[in-house]
């Protein structure tokens, strides 16, 4: 199967620092992909190197066949590619509604009527959000925040997404009931590249997963596989 | 004592002097908040703090000139010429982006700072080569000339023209801001230019448009002013200053912050003339030190996280 997002041997730096170190990685269509590292390992830097967000010095990245390495961050966004920051980012000063509209996106050819994603559709799949369409963003608690930034990004009507740690810093309940939302989203088709720690998060959620380890991938299997080789665990993952 | 008090404060016991000095206070804050609003809606979203904001007020002014004399004899000249010299100077404030401002949004604040003087400077000599160093006056529309009695007193009905644009402007600019979906990209990126541009909105074309209405908002101020005060060299300096403490005391990026404190500042000036006139502007900076001492953020604006 010719994978959605193909990334090749990417490099990226932070002024002279290397955090990446040729990191390669395919995501398959309708696959949830987690990609799986400690703390510092360089999750975040990969995904915002697919998101043009910093720049790969070198290596590539194509979606759907196309190179998008180098372009900025809003023509890869319109390419359907949709992003949700480890730190959610929601606009503080914008109402949770303006915070929706203002990532509101016509869909792209390829995206049939029925996935549309309007407000409506949001509030359906996330039920807690809709008594709060007028408040301000900022008053949100870690979990509202959570869902706006993952619902904020739908109305962009992605068909990929970078998923970065959605559970951390969230009460056991609200990880659970994000647990089940994201599940339904991966029922719609959507095709995910997830960053996570929590092992057992991505277990419930992805078929495949990569390890990353100090900037390079170390590990790129089925997640079973992962869980079951207790060595594997040991060496590259702090369970 | 008495006499003391007679001296300084003796214009108190004359209403219509008082009225007067409080009128045109008001319609001084009017340019003020033009200025100011535009400056601050500019750093609001970009984080430029733009010396050259006065220079596209002194270019407003000076394309009013220009546009009255190209306009010269065409009904309702004066107002076509507010437009004009408005978009003229958004247009300006838009090549200013484009080619140079745009490429040190992610600099050093100094290299920013450095980069907008230098504007103030380039843009003060290309005024002076088109226009030259002496004053252009530009004429009142003639329906504005005379003056109306308000409470007896005469008043410039110019000044009531100023003081309505003013505020239907800064009523259309809280419109805009608070229920168009481009104000809310504008608020959006005040926050987070990456997280917008994530989005997919076009962020630097966003920049651009900003960096246009503000610099519009200065060059219809010195298009309003013009017709007092006569353009000149030295316009761009003065109204800078002064709308830096408007800035400063009302806080950046607030709207309203900058509606009340160019009301202060322009008061503060209107009736500083009549007890100390050499020193009424250091009235207002005297509240900006106090500003800065106990609310380094401005009266409005948000504390920085
Ligand atoms: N803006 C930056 N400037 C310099 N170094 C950075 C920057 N961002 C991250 N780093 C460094 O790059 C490395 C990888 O960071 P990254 O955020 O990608 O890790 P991560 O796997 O997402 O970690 P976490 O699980 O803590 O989110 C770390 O050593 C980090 O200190
Ligand atoms: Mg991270």
């Amino acid at each position: 199967m010719t994978p959605v997002l193909e990334v090749g041997g990417i490099e990226t730096f932070y002024g002279q620092s290397q955090v990446l170190f040729g990191v390669s990685l395919r995501v398959r269509p309708g696959e949830v992909l987690t990609l799986l590292g400690r703390n510092g390992a360089g999750k975040t830097t990969t995904l915002k190197s697919i998101m043009g967000l910093v720049q790969p010095r070198s290596g590539h990245i194509r979606y759907r066949g196309r190179e998008i390495a180098g372009l900025p961050p809003h023509k890869i966004s319109r390419r359907g590619i949709g992003y949700v920051p480890e730190d959610r980012i929601i606009f503080p000063d914008l109402t949770v509604w303006e915070n929706l509209d203002v990532a509101r996106r016509p869909p792209r050819r390829s995206v049939s009527e029925g996935v549309r994603w309007t407000e409506e559709r949001v509030f359906d799949l996330f039920p807690q959000l809709r008594p709060l369409a007028l408040r301000l963003g900022g008053t949100l608690s870690g979990g509202e925040q959570q869902m706006l930034a993952i619902a904020r990004t739908l109305m962009g009507n992605p068909e990929f997404l970078l998923l970065d740690e959605p559970s951390e810093g969230l009460a056991p309940l609200v990880v659970q009931m994000l647990l089940e939302q994201l599940r339904k989203l991966k029922q719609t088709g959507l095709t995910i590249l997830l960053s996570e720690q929590n092992l057992e998060f991505a277990t419930r959620l992805s078929d495949r997963a990569c390890v990353i380890v100090n900037g390079q991938i170390r590990y790129d299997g089925s997640m079973q596989e992962l869980v079951a080789n207790e060595t594997l665990r040991r060496a590259f993952l702090a369970v | 004592m008495i006499r003391f008090l007679a001296e300084y404060f003796g214009w108190l016991t004359d209403p219509s002097l008082v009225l007067m000095q409080l009128l045109s206070g008001i319609a001084g804050a009017m340019f003020l908040f033009l200025v100011a609003s535009g400056l601050s809606l500019i750093f609001g979203v970009s984080r430029i703090v733009n010396f050259a904001h006065g220079s596209l007020y002194m270019f407003g002014a000076y394309f009013a000139y220009t546009w009255i004399r190209v306009l010269a004899g065409s009904p309702g000249q004066f107002w076509i010429m507010l437009i004009l010299a408005s978009l003229t100077v958004a247009v300006m404030g838009g090549v200013l982006e484009v080619i140079f401002v745009r490429r040190i949004y992610r600099a050093d604040p100094i290299f920013q700072l450095l980069l907008t003087f230098a504007f103030v400077l380039v843009l003060s000599d290309i005024a002076k080569i088109f226009w030259g160093a002496e004053g252009k006056a530009v004429p009142k529309p003639g329906a504005l000339a005379g003056s109306v009695k308000i409470f007896g007193a005469p008043f410039p009905t110019y000044l009531l023209l100023v003081v309505a644009a003013g505020l239907g402007v800064g009523l259309i600019l809280w419109i805009v801001f608070y229920r168009t979906r481009w104000g809310r990209l504008v608020r959006a990126a005040r926050h987070s230019r990456d997280m917008l541009a994530a989005l997919g909105s076009d962020v630097p074309r966003l920049f651009t448009e900003v960096f246009m209405v503000g610099s519009g908002l200065a060059g219809l101020a010195g298009a309003l002013v013009a017709p007092i005060v006569t353009a000149a060299p030295g316009m761009d300096a003065s109204i800078i200053i002064e709308a830096f403490v408007v800035v400063v005391v009302g806080g950046l990026g607030s709207f309203l912050g900058a509606a009340l404190a160019s009301l202060l500042v322009a008061e503060l000036k209107a009736f500083g003339t009549l007890v100390f006139p050499a020193i009424s502007i250091v009235l207002a900076y005297l509240v900006m030190a106090v500003v800065l001492i106990f609310r380094p953020w401005g009266l409005f604006g948000r504390r920085e996280e």
